[in-house]
């Protein structure tokens, strides 16, 4: 068993971090009681509507709006003559935002099928309905594109010939963005190689498919201020970004978040909130906008498509001397997420093979497709397909045993990531250096629980076959010098504590993790802590939950503003008790001394509040400087049915590094829902269109996801490292596991059965194709 | 859900329903509505017939009569059902979809729709079933027809129906009792509508095939038997020498009648290819002696118990 | 007398048992079950898919379980539907007691269908095998099926135990 970096000696058992304790929300969540965005209607409730474009790329010449609103119960349409024309980008990022801003709340053109092109308010669904029927529209038809290769060429329609638009690399080229970077000399890196092996590689759009759609309610209230109730995983830009859209004052405009449904990076967006308020302020009244199913796959996001082309060249020993990847990024109409996503497949997967010369480009370019934006993984699961297959390959072709090519040239302990060296020296991020590294025993434990000894052994002839592989992963946690975040909490009389912070919970136990961290700081049980988030009245600011950041930037806000919060209260006790604080210590919901002596907290409390007249307070901002990778092994053995074509995959087994584990059950948990997600990423999950660019399957009918009968056996091993800047040593986990099933899970294809495939999703036909039945 | 709904009938007896039918000539049928209701086509008025008593499931005289309402998940779970022809109709059921579809969706529904992988018309096929139908005429009486449910569907979603005549009941001939038999779909996941699906029928007596039915669906604009691969089984022996070449010459058959599409869910090649595949699993299952207990319940390794009947020849 | 019921648009009354309680309510006549349940106050009855493809509607309809998004209102005239309000008293029912103790709610908007698909399976059929349990178990997108499943076994050998069974 190699060695985990061990937490400093100091640190004694844990009475709250570290332990599976039950979730904060879980009863109500249990009991049916949790209260999601579509539970509460204000009263006098309206409902809001947009009418998407039929077609992917068209000019609105006219938009006659007068038989739509002759019908009763119609109190407004809206279009783009009726709203400020401001351009903005819609992606939930700090600011100042690396997207193109490229989109209008409404705009005199639409760019894909779904695009906006009116707002209607109603009293109720039917008449909102009815009123986009009656909406005449006089569309100017304009050419369209949908291969990014095609919109790069020269002659291509311009999806955003608009003046006003910024940030956009090359708008004639329908290039949103470009970037490059290199480690070494790849070049000479494939020179040296005794083989070369290349290859191109696709992937799909796929969608979020959270369960709960996208909505908002939006109201003035008493003081005319505009409040904004919706389904969001970043609170704070989305105020930010209402400002700008509406030129409404920020310090007027109040975004909570209450229980989510789901995110997954879907809703790190402005999606629904500026057209819902606009309706609002248009007619003063409470809207509701809510997206039906077919809507939600049309009209939200997406994960970006893209084309691969990867170059691995390595000595026959196995020493891998260069990596060349080049991507093209089918980012959709609007380049929210485009060069982050892209930039992210680059700098987050090549970091892994750290010995190699390695470069890196890529081309975020635009089409008449439905917007790609963040999506779990964040570039990282197509990068990583590419990737993990290339060296897969390469270790076929060698007659090497493929985790053994993988153990000599990945990242280790101690490493500086130098793909973070030389994106740095390009003004883009901050070096990294590895300071918790449990990949080694990711692999070591995760091929003992696979079997991955005996893999040639599985049964291979007959119509049924079987197959192994592994695919390594990393991913970051936040982004550095970036993301951070700030929370707060108080003392009540009772000794209980409330915890305020701008971090989101959407489902993923952020409320309970950072309530464990609470919990530790102060010595309390978990039970004392009440968790507040996210409202962007009351709560200090935090960037959201993306780039698996929570714990990690959230966490270091808590623990730092707990911290404060528990130097107040041994300041407290040890003038009650004449002792000075450095001999006082809080546990067990009370503050300890080695005299014996002690005192409860609500005692503490009590005496701070109606003695000393002050509210104990703690608060911190974090913005973290490192991004500490987590890593993952993930082995899947696969059953392929080669007259069928049909793969299923069998066991699936994944050990990740996530740092310390600060609750056991919920990690676990995020990473078996990554698993499933990855596994739906590789078989059966795509966004099929028509050739004038229109979905043909918005609805889970016809959109197949993993459902309980699908899924293998799973086995989870958490392994822990300690990372010395995360709180109690955590890295993060929402993200790294989505990354390694679909390179698993092809690769044990080519293990039974000698054949690479190299598109998602692996389906059926294509299986049967690759194998020369069909 | 269905706009402009504007009459709701929930008539208690068969003779009102079909009169009313005959009155609205545009109104729906409603029985489980799990179809129905997903069309978002407009639909005036709706006719619920669950209350008619049409969903009985018991062994008559004539064989296994499966009243139009009866609810999928009801079928599985007979025991009648699980008895007959190596429970195949289990096998269909089960495939039909998730457990709250079943528990709504209805025999008659499923095969009135006519969709052309329908999951509950291969197996019902190959065991030659009949249809009861009945109408009103404008006088008020009630008119009773019987038609084979092969050659009901006429093309997707178009049956042999009369305006106003709706489907009362599905007959299987209680000599199919004893035929060994089995259903079988493949989807992209478990739960799907067919890529492909299939059922085999076979009336065995000391090792010869007398009878043979073979059903397709979803590989053809209506689900279909195709009588030139049936012909191939005749008269073999299901251990015999021969019994793979018959099957192979029946698959080929199938495969050369079909008229398979290229849609989302897969291309023309790859369903006439499999379509093959599965027909020829299934007649492998059926000419296996020890098949009893354990069905296939999908293309996925997983498997379902049924009562198999013995049919006296081992 | 005929029991045809010719009901005009606009508004119509519908009698239906909730988790209990007797209810007379006026509904549109093309309302989903759904569309009812959540109007009058049920919120963990969920809207998902509406395909009847994902069972985060799921709702126990005379004891049956089925997709209110896809059962039309009026064709639950008289019957009785059973939300997961009902399955616990001041005290959670055991299997959500499992579900809790095995963190297999993560953000919680399948649960309330998971729970009564799970749990109208095991009264149906108290031996279900790990097959009936995949199979029966509804869309969820956070925990790809590990935790509920363990938490659906752990209910079901509490069953058996209370059975004398095992």
């Amino acid at each position: 068993m190699t060695t985990i970096t061990k937490p400093p000696a100091s640190a004694t058992e844990h009475e709250s971090v570290g332990r599976s304790l039950p979730k904060v929300d879980g009863e109500k969540l249990v009991r049916g009681r949790a209260v999601y965005t579509d539970d509460v209607h204000p009263d006098g409730l309206v409902i809001g509507r947009i009418l998407g474009s039929p077609h992917p790329h068209a000019r609105l010449r006219h938009i006659d709006t007068r038989e739509a609103l002759a019908l009763p119960g119609v109190l407004c349409v809206l279009t783009h003559a009726d709203v400020p024309r401001v351009p903005h980008t819609t992606a939930g990022q700090s600011h100042p935002e690396p997207s193109p801003y490229d989109a209008y709340l409404l705009d005199h053109k639409v760019r894909y099928v779904g695009d906006r092109v009116a707002l209607v308010a109603a009293v109720d669904d039917d008449t909102a309905d009815e009123a986009l029927r009656r909406i005449r529209v006089d569309y100017e038809i304009l050419p369209a594109v949908f291969e990014p290769a095609d919109a790069l060429a020269p002659g291509a329609p311009v999806l955003h010939d608009e003046t006003e638009s910024t940030g956009i690399a090359d708008r004639s080229r329908n290039l949103a963005a470009v970037l490059d970077f290199e480690v070494g000399d790849v070049d000479a890196g494939l020179a040296r190689a005794d083989l070369v092996h290349r290859d191109v590689y696709r992937v799909q759009a796929v969608q979020h498919v959270s369960l709960e759609p996208h909505v908002v309610i939006t109201w003035l209230d008493e003081d005319d201020r505009l409040l904004v109730r919706t389904s969001t995983q970043v609170p704070f830009h989305v105020r930010r970004l209402l400002a700008r859209t509406l030129q409404f004052p920020l310090g007027r405009i109040r975004v909570m978040k209450p229980r989510i449904g789901g995110g997954f990076g879907g809703k790190q967006e402005m999606t629904l909130e500026d057209a819902c308020a606009a309706l609002t302020l248009a007619t003063r009244q409470p809207v509701k906008i809510e997206y039906d199913r077919s809507e939600e796959f049309v009209m939200s996001r997406t994960r970006h498509a893209m084309q691969l082309e990867v170059a691995i060249g390595a000595k026959r020993d196995g020493e891998i001397t260069a990596i060349d990847m080049r991507v093209l990024s089918d980012t959709g109409a609007y380049g929210t997420h485009g060069i982050t996503v892209t930039g992210s497949t680059g700098s987050k997967t090549l970091p892994l093979y750290n010995r190699a010369a390695r470069r890196f480009h890529c081309d975020v370019v635009y089409t008449n497709h439905p917007i790609a934006g963040a999506c779990r993984g964040y570039g990282a699961p197509q990068g990583f397909f590419a990737l993990e297959s290339a060296i897969d390959e390469l270790a076929c072709q060698l007659g090497l045993d493929p985790l053994e090519l993988r153990r000599r040239n990945m990242i280790r302990d101690g490493e500086v990531d130098l793909v973070s060296a030389a994106l740095e020296a390009k003004g883009k991020g901050w070096t990294r250096r590895i300071q918790s590294y449990g990949l080694e025993a990711c692999i070591e434990q995760g091929a003992r629980a696979s079997g991955w000894e005996k893999r040639d052994a599985l049964p291979r002839d007959g119509e049924l076959v079987r197959g192994m592989g592994v695919a390594l992963a990393m991913q970051s946690s936040g982004v550095a010098g970036v993301d951070w975040g700030a929370a707060a909490i108080k003392l009540n009389e009772d000794g209980s504590w409330n915890l305020s912070m701008g971090a989101t919970d959407l489902g993923t136990g952020a409320d309970t993790a950072l309530a464990q961290i609470a919990a530790e700081t102060l010595g309390v049980s978990l039970d004392r802590i009440l968790v507040y988030a996210a409202d962007t009245d009351l709560v200090p600011y935090d960037v959201g939950a993306y780039a698996s950041s929570i714990t990690y930037v959230s966490g270091n806000a808590v623990r730092r503003a707990a911290e404060e919060a528990r130097d107040q209260v041994l300041g407290v006790a040890s003038r009650l008790l004449g002792i000075s604080a450095e001999r006082l210590r809080c546990s067990g919901n009370r503050v300890e001394s080695d005299s014996g002596r002690s005192l409860s907290l609500a005692e503490i409390a009590d005496h701070a509040m109606h003695r000393e007249m002050t509210q104990i307070l703690g608060r911190a901002s974090f913005c973290i400087r490192d991004s500490p990778p987590p890593f993952a092994a993930q082995f899947a053995e696969v059953e392929v049915d080669t007259e069928t074509g049909r793969v299923r995959v069998l066991r699936f087994v994944s050990a990740v590094d996530c740092g310390t584990a600060i609750n056991p059950l919920q990690v676990e948990g995020q990473i078996e829902g990554a698993v499933a997600m990855g596994i739906g990423y590789a078989l059966c999950e795509e966004m099929l269109y028509d050739e004038s660019g229109r979905m043909l399957n918005p609805n889970l009918v016809d959109y197949k996801m993993i459902h309980a009968d699908d899924m293998p056996a799973v086995q989870t091993l958490v392994v822990e490292s300690y990372e010395p800047t995360g709180p109690f040593g955590a890295k993060s986990v929402a993200e790294v596991p989505t990354n390694g099933p679909a390179p698993a899970i092809a690769n044990a294809i080519r293990h039974a059965t000698g054949v690479r495939l190299t598109q998602l999703p692996m389906t059926p036909d294509r299986v049967l194709r690759a194998l020369g039945k069909i | 859900m269905i706009p402009g709904l504007g009459a709701f009938y929930r008539p208690d007896r068969l003779e009102e329903a079909l009169s009313l039918l005959l009155r609205e000539p545009r109104a729906r049928l409603l029985a489980g509505g799990t179809d129905l209701l997903l069309e978002e086509e407009p639909v005036e008025a709706l006719i619920d017939i669950t209350r008619l008593g049409l969903d009985g499931i018991r062994v008559e005289p004539e064989g296994l009569v499966l009243g139009a309402t009866a609810r999928i998940e009801a079928v599985r779970r007979a025991e009648v059902v699980q008895q007959w022809a190596d429970g195949v109709l289990v096998g269909a059921c089960l495939h039909f979809g998730t457990l709250q579809v079943r528990n709504m969706a209805t025999v008659g529904g499923n095969i009135a729709h006519a969709l052309p992988a329908a999951d509950l018309v291969p197996a019902l096929l190959v065991l030659d079933a009949q249809l009861e139908l009945a109408r009103a005429t404008p006088a008020g009486d009630c008119v009773r027809r019987n038609v084979p449910l092969d050659g009901f569907a006429t093309g997707p979603f178009t049956t042999v129906l009369q305006p106003g005549e709706l489907v009362t009941a599905v007959q299987v001939p209680a000599r199919t009792r004893t035929w060994r038999a089995q259903f079988r779909k493949i989807g992209r996941v478990v739960k799907d509508l067919a890529q492909v699906n299939c059922a085999v029928a076979l009336q065995v007596e000391k090792q010869r095939v007398l009878s043979a039915r073979l059903a397709v669906g979803a590989v053809h604009p209506t689900v279909t038997r195709v009588p030139a691969a049936e012909a191939e089984l005749v008269g073999g022996e299901i251990r015999g020498a021969d019994w793979s070449a018959r099957v192979g010459r029946a698959v080929d058959a199938v495969r050369s009648f079909i008229r398979p599409i290229s849609d989302m869910r897969a291309t023309r090649e790859w369903r006439r290819h499999v379509c093959g595949v599965l027909l020829c699993r299934s007649l492998e299952w059926v000419a296996d002696p020890h098949r009893a207990g354990h069905v296939p319940r999908y293309e996925d390794g997983q498997s379902y118990r049924v009562g198999v009947q013995g049919s006296g020849d081992g | 007398m005929s029991s045809e019921q010719h009901i005009r648009p606009g508004r119509v009354p519908l009698s239906l048992v909730v988790n209990g309680a007797h209810h007379t309510f006026q509904v549109r006549m093309q309302d989903s079950l759904l569309d009812v349940l959540r109007r009058e106050g049920w919120k963990s009855v969920k809207r998902v898919c509406e395909t009847a493809d994902c069972g985060a509607c799921s709702v126990l309809f005379d004891g049956s379980l089925v997709d209110s998004c896809s059962t039309l209102a009026l064709q639950a005239e008289a019957g009785r539907v059973e939300t997961v309000e009902a399955l616990a008293g001041t005290e959670l029912h055991p299997l959500q007691q499992a579900f809790l103790q095995h963190a297999a709610a993560q953000c919680g908007f399948c649960i309330p269908g998971m729970l009564l698909s799970m749990k109208a399976l095991l009264d149906a059929e108290p031996e279900a095998s790990e097959a009936d349990l995949r199979e029966v178990m509804t869309l969820c997108r956070c925990t790809g099926y590990a935790k509920p499943l363990a938490a659906t076994r752990q209910y079901r050998e509490g069953l058996a135990d209370s059975r004398g069974s095992r």
